[in-house]
């Protein structure tokens, strides 16, 4: 019960935002960014003080029926927020020093903090309206964050895009809510998992009508093929802390949604849909690959990166769909945790990049290393992580994922995994070559220096990722104790 | 002490990052430094000597998820190892010596010598592994240090020629992750190595022929088995030359190694019937002939050095395409005589740029007056790669060639007698790298010319020595190679 004092505790401090920038002064009103990133530190403590990672589901009733909304508190729900947060915390003191010449500082935070209760929230929605309640705060939190700096072309243009599609993926999402509380009479876990199996008496046609809206009803948020054309967009143009928040975890927001409530309709026949996520997950993986090298700009780089790793999450998913959830689940997840710490790492640093020298061209960013070690350290071992190298957690998840296709008899799906996992040491290393090999351009020696609070969030990343890296074990267990909560719920 | 094999590589990797930034206030002098750390690993390496019969390891648990994922961090030596993991140490400390005086004028060399010790950290870490994942970790804690070393410090288009090393590693990688995955899979999620030999009889047979064809390409790469040694030629003569001493002296022969540890006992049966192991030992001659081919047409020194590594690597995995005892003894004692070899011809090269500046052949000649003892190192070191009793490979060339005799079928014999025959290439292409540098008349250009200083002499020396001394006593070395081999051979039922 006491774990969903999170959410009181985020929401007091969100909804003491405005009022705080209302009365102080608007000098200090980037300070603002700490105040956020106490919220998200206070729930991290919380979460840990009051969840024993191991105890059965908890629930909490909002509204009674026929209303009927409720929080539930488990395994799925104890990691997701722990990556969220973590993510929140590093961004929210990333933007203090990143966005200190915007204006509107207030609503930023203010959004910022509704986002994450949003993401919050989904994780844990026990009913499927609770969490489009929540998944709805998400998004339109996360359309404003986009265009945030309307007085540019370019965030209003990707916003835009952004709001459109989202959009579709929101009511298409809806649309299967409806038919899900159509045929089963209501829209609880438990109730899913329990008629879920039934529905096959009435033929195919239901469950795989229900399963594709939620695929790409979820599929546009996280953005696997065919459904990403609005993230190289929409991710790059975000300041680079929202665009960390984006990549990093809110695409994973469509990851939980598929794994916690298309996976029971996925799992009532595994010829159906397990096969359509395996070649998702491939298609994903690999075309995002190759439009990734042949980028330009830094940042756009990041995002098609983003796609390719929601393909290697995809994989686990896929296994999980054929039948080996512990193992593949498991995987995902570890994944979605390290592609978190990964990507949110790279978006961070080129965050610090920008700070210091406003461009986000490629070519213009050779020699940086040179200058401003730290920064380029950070990019570099978040990209080394994302590409796989050992020792980061990059590494070992898709070596978990890669074991789990393996488990699930999809060995090409194994095969293509691998190749896209090097594929993508090419071109981040081709990166990573221009920034530490070549000489300074005359860009980079008029730098200036990186700002305290984002050397101190990409240190803390740069200190988890280490931790994962150098003993992986804690990394499997944490993404196990989400795995473990499916498995309780399958019965 | 039980450790000491870790505390070996803690060392090596401590010293690695504390030379970065000693190496600011040392500056020119951070080589005696890099060395000393190099020296000390190496004092506590052959500590273990009197432990290598009784297969000392040491275990660490490190990832254990029950059905899925076992990992053991940990360090073993046995013969084969014990002898491979040495010559690393003494082919990149003397190198490290060398590097002092030759590097001298370079820029950054705090952070040269800190991933130079790296390097050397993850080639013995490779070595030494127990585990595949470990081994991968390794493998690219290799990678990524000579990657950089080559790209900043080398000549000509580094940049390219480094980023081609890479490519090409890589690509290797991919296979050999797929390889190590079923691997794993086949064990029940364990991949230790040990456990690995105990499942080879559970891995289908189609899987063990897969796994040959993917091994064999994957390390093939690093190996620069013939057609996949694009990357070698350039990327051996545009690194720095202490890098190309380590690089042809040492490191591609951790391929060799490798496949001598995890894929050939896993994979015997299938290794040795008649249709793979003549396509093998095809796949050997041909590096052999193409390498001394090649290297019999080069101007420039280091890649005439470069291309005898590829025909030298040909020679190794004969011995291995082999797969008789004998022959993989041979082939073991050849990564030790080669790299001390090679790495010493590879230092003559260096002295040649470092003190006259020129390293196309045809602009030199008649040093030996100019520099007697560059002359007789140079001398000693092309006796070496022509396999002439007396030295080293002359042993280990005999055993794989006697290893190979044991054949049953007659091709097989035929690639045995093509074999012997390529060593007279090996033998023409160093008399004619002899003749064309050190003989026939001075030209105007190298008046000038002298042997380098004493810094630069040393470390030849004690390649050249050692190659001499395991070439007239080479016990010393097999009487550790040969039980490790037997053990292997044991335990599998050859």
């Amino acid at each position: 019960m006491k774990e969903f004092g999170v959410l009181l505790i985020m929401g007091s401090f969100a909804f003491a935002t405005p009022l705080m920038g209302y009365l102080i002064n608007k000098k200090y009103e980037k300070y603002l960014g700490f105040w956020a990133a106490l919220s998200f530190l206070i729930s991290i403590f919380y979460v840990f003080l009051w969840h024993q990672p191991n105890a059965p589901p908890s629930y909490l009733e909002i509204f009674p029926s026929p209303i009927s909304s409720s929080l539930r508190f488990d395994g799925v729900t104890y990691f997701f927020i722990l990556v969220f947060l973590i993510l929140g915390f590093v961004s929210a003191l990333h933007s203090v020093s990143y966005m200190e010449h915007d204006k509107n500082l207030t609503i930023y935070y203010t959004l910022m903090q509704l986002m994450m209760i949003g993401l919050v929230g989904l994780a844990m929605a026990d009913d499927l309206f609770t969490f489009f309640v929540f998944w709805e705060g998400m998004a339109i939190s996360s359309y404003i964050l986009v265009a945030f700096r309307y007085h540019l072309d370019e965030p209003v243009e990707a916003g835009m895009k952004y709001l459109i599609m989202s959009g579709v993926g929101s009511l298409l999402l809806l649309y299967g809510i409806s038919f899900v509380y159509g045929v089963i009479g209501g829209l609880h876990l438990e109730q899913i998992y329990a008629y879920a199996a039934s529905l096959l008496s009435g033929g195919l046609y239901l469950p795989v009508l229900i399963v594709s809206l939620f695929l790409v009803g979820f599929g546009i948020k996280a953005a696997y093929f065919p459904f990403w054309t609005w993230l190289p967009d929409a991710h790059p143009a975000a300041p680079s802390p929202i665009s960390a928040l984006l990549s990093g975890i809110v695409i994973k927001a469509g990851i939980l949604g598929i794994v916690r409530y298309a996976l029971p309709f996925i799992l009532i026949d595994s010829s159906i849909y397990a096969p359509a996520l395996v070649i998702i997950s491939a298609l994903t993986m690999t075309v995002a690959n190759i439009i990734a090298l042949l980028q330009e700009d830094i940042k756009r780089l990041l995002a098609y990166s983003s796609i390719v790793n929601i393909g290697f999450i995809l994989i686990g998913v896929a296994a999980a769909g054929y039948g080996v959830v512990e193992y593949g689940l498991s995987s995902a997840f570890s994944h979605v945790f390290s592609h978190a710490l990964g990507k949110g790492l790279a978006f961070l640093a080129v965050g610090g990049i920008l700070y210091s020298m406003e461009t986000r061209e490629i070519i213009k960013l050779e020699g940086f290393g040179r200058k401003h070690p730290l920064t380029a350290m950070a990019l570099a071992m978040a990209l080394l992580s994302l590409a796989g190298m050992p020792p980061l957690p990059g590494f070992w998840s898709k070596w978990f994922l890669i074991l789990s296709a393996l488990g699930a008899g999809q060995w090409l799906l194994a095969f293509i995994a691998v190749f896209n996992s090097v594929l993508a040491v090419l071109y981040y290393l081709w990166l990573i070559q221009r920034m530490f090999l070549s000489e300074p351009t005359k860009y980079v020696e008029e730098s200036h220096e990186i700002a305290f609070t984002i050397k101190a969030s990409l240190l803390i990343l740069i200190g988890i990722m280490l931790l994962l890296g150098v003993y992986p074990q804690l990394l499997y267990d944490v993404a196990h104790t989400g795995a473990k909560a499916v498995l309780q719920m399958m019965g | 002490m039980e450790s000491i094999l870790l505390l070996t590589l803690i060392w090596l990797y401590a010293g690695g990052i504390a030379i970065y930034p000693i190496g600011r206030y040392l500056k020119n002098k951070t080589g005696y430094l890099a060395a000393l750390v190099i020296g000390i690993s190496l004092l506590l390496y052959l500590s273990l000597l009197d432990k290598v019969g009784e297969f000392y390891t040491e275990l660490y648990p490190w990832v254990d998820i029950s059905g899925f994922l076992k990992i053991t961090f940990g360090f073993g030596v046995d013969g084969i190892n014990y002898a491979v993991g040495l010559i690393i140490l003494i082919v990149t400390f003397a190198a490290a010596i060398y590097s002092v005086e030759y590097m001298k004028h370079e820029h950054a060399l705090d952070a040269y010598f800190s991933l130079y010790v790296m390097y050397v950290g993850g080639m013995l870490g490779a070595v030494l592994s127990t585990d595949i994942i470990q081994f991968l970790f390794f493998w690219e804690a290799m990678l990524i240090p000579s990657y950089i070393l080559i790209g900043v410090w080398g000549y000509g288009e580094k940049r390219r020629v480094a980023f081609k090393y890479f490519l090409y590693t890589q690509l290797g990688t991919i296979l050999l992750i797929i390889s190590f995955a079923l691997l794993g899979y086949y064990a029940g999620g364990s991949f230790s190595i040990e456990s690995l030999y105990m499942v080879a009889r559970n891995i289908p047979e189609g899987i063990r022929y897969l796994l040959i064809v993917f091994t064999v390409i994957g390390f093939g790469v690093k190996m620069a088995i013939v057609p996949l040694h694009g990357w070698l030629p350039e990327a051996h003569a545009e690194a720095p030359t202490p890098i190309s001493v380590i690089l042809s002296g040492v490191m591609i022969e951790i391929g060799l190694y490798a496949l001598i540890r995890i894929v050939l006992p896993i994979t015997f049966p299938e290794w040795t019937t008649e249709s793979y192991s003549t396509v093998l030992m095809l796949l050997a001659l041909i590096s052999m002939f193409y390498g001394g081919a090649m290297a019999l047409v080069q101007d420039d020194v280091k890649r005439l050095l470069a291309y005898s590594s590829i025909s030298q690597m040909g020679y190794m995995f004969f011995g291995v395409a082999a797969a008789s005892a004998i022959a993989l003894e041979g082939s073991i004692l050849h990564i030790v005589g080669h790299g001390l070899m090679k790495g010493l011809l590879f230092m003559v090269a260096g002295v040649l740029i470092h003190e006259i500046g020129v390293r196309d052949m045809r602009k030199l000649g008649g040093l030996a007056i100019k520099m007697p003892i560059t002359a007789t190192l140079a001398v000693v070191g092309a006796m070496g790669i022509a396999g002439l009793p007396g030295i080293a490979t002359f042993i280990s060339e005999f055993l794989i060639f006697s290893g190979g005799l044991a054949a049953t079928s007659h091709l097989k014999l035929i690639y045995v007698i093509f074999a012997v025959l390529g060593t007279a290439l090996s033998a023409s292409y160093m008399t004619l790298f002899i003749k064309r540098v050190f003989f026939g008349p001075l030209p105007e250009h190298l008046k000038d010319a002298r042997d380098p200083s004493l810094v630069m002499i040393l470390p030849m020396l004690l390649m050249a020595l050692l190659g001499i001394i395991i070439g007239v006593y080479p016990r010393i070395l097999l009487d550790y190679i040969v039980p490790g081999v037997e053990y292997l051979a044991g335990i599998l039922g050859w």
